[in-house]
């Protein structure tokens, strides 16, 4: 049992040690980026281009969980309200979970899956082609062709694709409160303007929709031109970037949920 | 590189399952995929598809080849992925859990003292909400994402270097030798893995609870709005994702496309898809259980 | 010129190079030689500043090149440029959008103007036909050739060779070589060429410069390398099998 839990600690501490190397190297990534566009480096073709295959691809699998996602909360939270013959405050409790945690959080692993991977597969691939070597040879500095495009375009990726899944995400929680807990629509929309949800837990949701964007786009970054080894080299890339990126999300989430009192 | 010819005689303990992808096939691997071959006859290979063909190959076809190699895999190697995909990903799922249930006590306490200032119902509330669904679901996600690259990744390079090929040439079925005992060690771990890690999540959601809120831990640790059914609905849903997380992950990884990015397309096809499966499961067998309980 | 002065390197516990004194004069074909994994690679990286070295320096024309940043290190890559081993042409774009695009990242000239310099310098290289392909789908040679066209570009006073002719056929192979050789030729470009093929650098080197274990064994004119007496030397440039020589 004790060289059990020994091991246990061994492998968290061990987590965490490359989690902070990970973290140190993601902010020189968000720096080079930025430093990148401030020098009017920022390559507009690749841009437009990280928009359109990041951005606009991951748009239909962030809109489909975001349906389940919403109907999830309702099942979540079924029991407890029957319980307590809540049924009314769906709409409040819904949107609050919806808007403040859930939404967030989810479409930020979601986006991490889809989005964050693809960077990493493609960063990767293009680092163990010596592509990346090959650009620097023709005096090209990756930071403004390769890194700021794709940071810039996952941040706004995020932020947008936030914004879209929490609304589908509410329009699934209504339509599961309908048909499980008999809940009309009108009671749920009542529930969700009654005046308990603001504005600012919207904002509360957007402002971690972009603390994870950034997590994410420094983080597969980092993590595809870290890569070597061929083509398993890119594989294993993508699988630690995927796992760090989870982490750091849900570090994120905390900070931001439990610094930011919104009354 | 070490690859060379497999030899006759293999020096050192066979340990099939250990990372091939990150050595060249040994002797050893060459005699115990040759063991999965039953003597006396020529099984055919039902996860077999030719190259050409690949456009034939679906989740359905991997499902059933998968059942189909259930009964000769091997138990040293499910008990060596077992270890690779179960403990390997425990202190990743206990951190994330530890998280997550903090905050989630956190925002529930701070909503209870905006609503009606009482903290009572919030541990009570928060382990039947373990117990019946966060739990399970948290870990199939984190999950679906560990494993699920994982596997994909692994079996992916060895599709990409040839050593799907080479195990074909040995009377080995790729999907009785890799897939069938990373599939069963998931179906086997990710209960335990549940149960594990959402206990960390009850100990730092005490922690929270006491920290922030002032709630002693007795009056926290409280169980009675734990039903049966809640019960039956956290078990279910975790055994779905063991199930679901390695069939997409390793039909995703023995389809790699060839190239520099197909490792990595095929690693985030099994992530995205993975976790697609958690979610949409997750719920499904949620509202399921829900309405037959009585709910609705 | 490019001169290497005293370089060493090092990755991790293995030491590739030990002490490699070489300069490379203008508008010479100079082939650095040897067994696979000796280091030849790793030294000309040093040159253009993809790797920095743990002791030594290396200058390009008297200007300092390790120890300068990227920013430093663009005017160095404009003056002298690489050919990769495998090309290293970007899969994502055509053979002429990768000949142009550091036309349109230095030269300042337009989407069209850059890709019609590009239609020219590929059909210096005998691969006009293939401006619209993508490198995909081209052979070894092909490649090659396009990745020379796209090094030649900015009109460099040196180019760089990482096993241009390596897993060539024959003829593929000499057309490189020709090409190599009317670059110094006809352009005056100097040619540091890093090759094991027997036959390029019998043909076409001007001086040949052979390393083995970490340092220049060798350094002259071909007919110096079929006049030495090492042993070393002599089995390499016969290509015995068996010998004193240590490979990898």
């Amino acid at each position: 049992m004790v060289r059990f839990s020994g091991a246990l600690l061994a492998g968290l501490g061990q987590t965490l040690v490359s989690l902070v190397r990970g973290v140190g190297t993601q902010a020189m990534v968000l720096a080079a980026a930025i430093g990148a566009t401030l020098r009017g480096e920022c390559d507009g073709d690749e841009l437009k281009s990280a928009l359109l295959r990041l951005g606009l691809g991951s748009i239909p699998v962030v809109v489909s969980t975001a349906v389940f996602v919403g109907g999830l909360m309702v099942v979540q939270s079924a029991p407890l309200l029957a319980r307590f013959g809540a049924e009314s405050y769906l709409g409040w409790g819904a949107g609050f979970g919806i808007l403040r945690e859930v939404g967030p959080v989810l479409t930020g692993l979601m986006i991490s899956g889809r989005v964050g991977s693809n960077n990493t597969a493609e960063l990767g691939t293009l680092t163990v082609t010596e592509q990346v070597d090959g650009l620097r040879a023709l005096a090209i500095d990756p930071a403004g062709y390769l890194l700021a495009p794709r940071v810039w375009a996952i941040i706004l990726t995020t932020l947008v694709g936030t914004a879209i899944s929490m609304i589908v995400a509410l329009l699934g929680a209504a339509a599961a409160g309908l048909f499980l807990l008999h809940v009309h629509p009108l009671t749920f929309y009542n529930g969700l303007t009654s005046g308990m949800l603001t504005w600012l837990d919207v904002l509360h949701g957007l402002a971690k929709a972009f603390a994870f964007g950034v997590v994410i786009a420094t983080s597969s970054t980092a993590y595809g031109l870290g890569a070597t080894g061929g083509p398993p080299g890119v594989g294993r890339a993508v699988g630690s970037s995927v796992v760090a990126t989870a982490v750091l999300i849900f570090a994120m989430d905390a900070l931001v949920s439990m610094t930011a009192r919104v009354q | 590189m070490t690859a060379g010819p497999p030899s006759g005689s293999s020096s050192g303990p066979s340990d099939p399952n250990s990372s091939p992808s990150r050595r060249a096939l040994r002797g050893s691997d060459y005699a115990v995929a040759l063991s999965t071959v039953r003597e006396g006859d020529v099984q055919p290979m039902p996860g077999f598809i030719l190259p050409h063909d690949e456009s034939r190959a679906s989740l359905l076809v991997t499902l059933r080849a998968t059942f189909s190699s259930l009964s000769h895999t091997q138990p040293s190697a499910v008990v060596t992925q077992a270890y690779e995909l179960g403990v390997r990903s425990l202190p990743f799922l206990c951190l994330v859990l530890a998280f997550v249930g903090g905050i989630i006590v956190y925002q529930a306490g701070i909503q209870a003292m905006r609503i009606v200032p009482d903290t009572s119902g919030i541990g009570p509330g928060y382990i039947e909400l373990l117990v019946r669904d966060l739990a399970a679901n948290l870990t199939g996600l984190m999950l679906a994402t560990r494993v699920g690259a994982s596997i994909a990744a692994e079996i992916g390079s060895m599709k990409v270097t040839d050593q799907l090929d080479a195990l074909r040439l040995c009377q080995a079925d790729p999907v009785a030798y890799l897939v069938a005992p990373r599939f069963l060690a998931c179906v086997l771990v990710t209960p335990i893995l549940t149960i594990i890690a959402g206990a960390c999540a009850l100990a730092s959601g005490t922690l929270v609870g006491a920290l922030a809120f002032d709630i002693r831990p007795q009056n926290f640790l409280d169980p009675r709005f734990v039903t049966f059914g809640g019960l039956v609905t956290g078990f279910l849903k975790s055994a779905a994702f063991g199930f679901a997380i390695p069939l997409v992950s390793a039909h995703a990884g023995l389809y790699t496309r060839v190239g520099s990015q197909g490792v990595g397309d095929a690693t985030t096809r099994a992530v995205v898809g993975s976790s697609i499966a958690v979610i949409v499961l997750g719920f499904f067998i949620g509202a399921l259980m829900h309405v037959l309980l009585g709910g609705a | 010129m490019i001169e290497f002065r005293g370089l060493f390197k090092s990755f991790g516990a293995k030491v590739i190079l030990s002490g490699v004194d070489l300069t490379a004069t203008s508008g010479e074909i100079l082939f650095v030689v040897g067994t696979s994994g000796v280091g030849k690679s790793v030294l000309i990286k040093h040159a253009v500043g993809l790797l920095a070295p743990d002791r030594g320096t290396v200058l390009v024309d008297g200007v300092q090149v390790t120890g300068l940043d990227e920013r430093g290190l663009s005017e160095i890559r404009k003056k002298c440029a690489m050919v990769f081993q495998h090309a290293t042409l970007f899969d994502s774009m055509t053979c002429a959008e990768n000949v142009a695009l550091p036309l349109r990242k230095h030269g300042s000239m337009s989407r069209k103007q850059a890709l019609d310099r590009a239609q020219d310098l590929l059909q210096a290289v005998e691969m006009a036909d293939s401006a619209a392909s993508f490198p995909g789908p081209l052979g070894d040679g092909q490649r090659k050739r396009v990745a020379v066209a796209r090094a030649l570009a900015l009109s460099p006073r040196y180019v760089l060779f990482d096993e241009p002719t390596t897993s060539l056929d024959p003829v593929s192979a000499r057309r490189i070589d020709r090409l190599i050789s009317s670059l110094a030729a006809q352009h005056g470009v100097t040619c540091v060429v890093v090759s094991h093929d027997l036959k390029s650098i019998f043909t076409i080197a001007d001086r040949i410069a052979m390393l083995y274990k970490g340092e220049v064994k060798l350094l002259g004119t071909p007919e110096d390398f079929r006049k030495s007496a090492d042993p070393v030397v002599q089995q390499f440039i016969t290509g015995n099998p068996s010998g004193p020589m240590e490979t990898t």
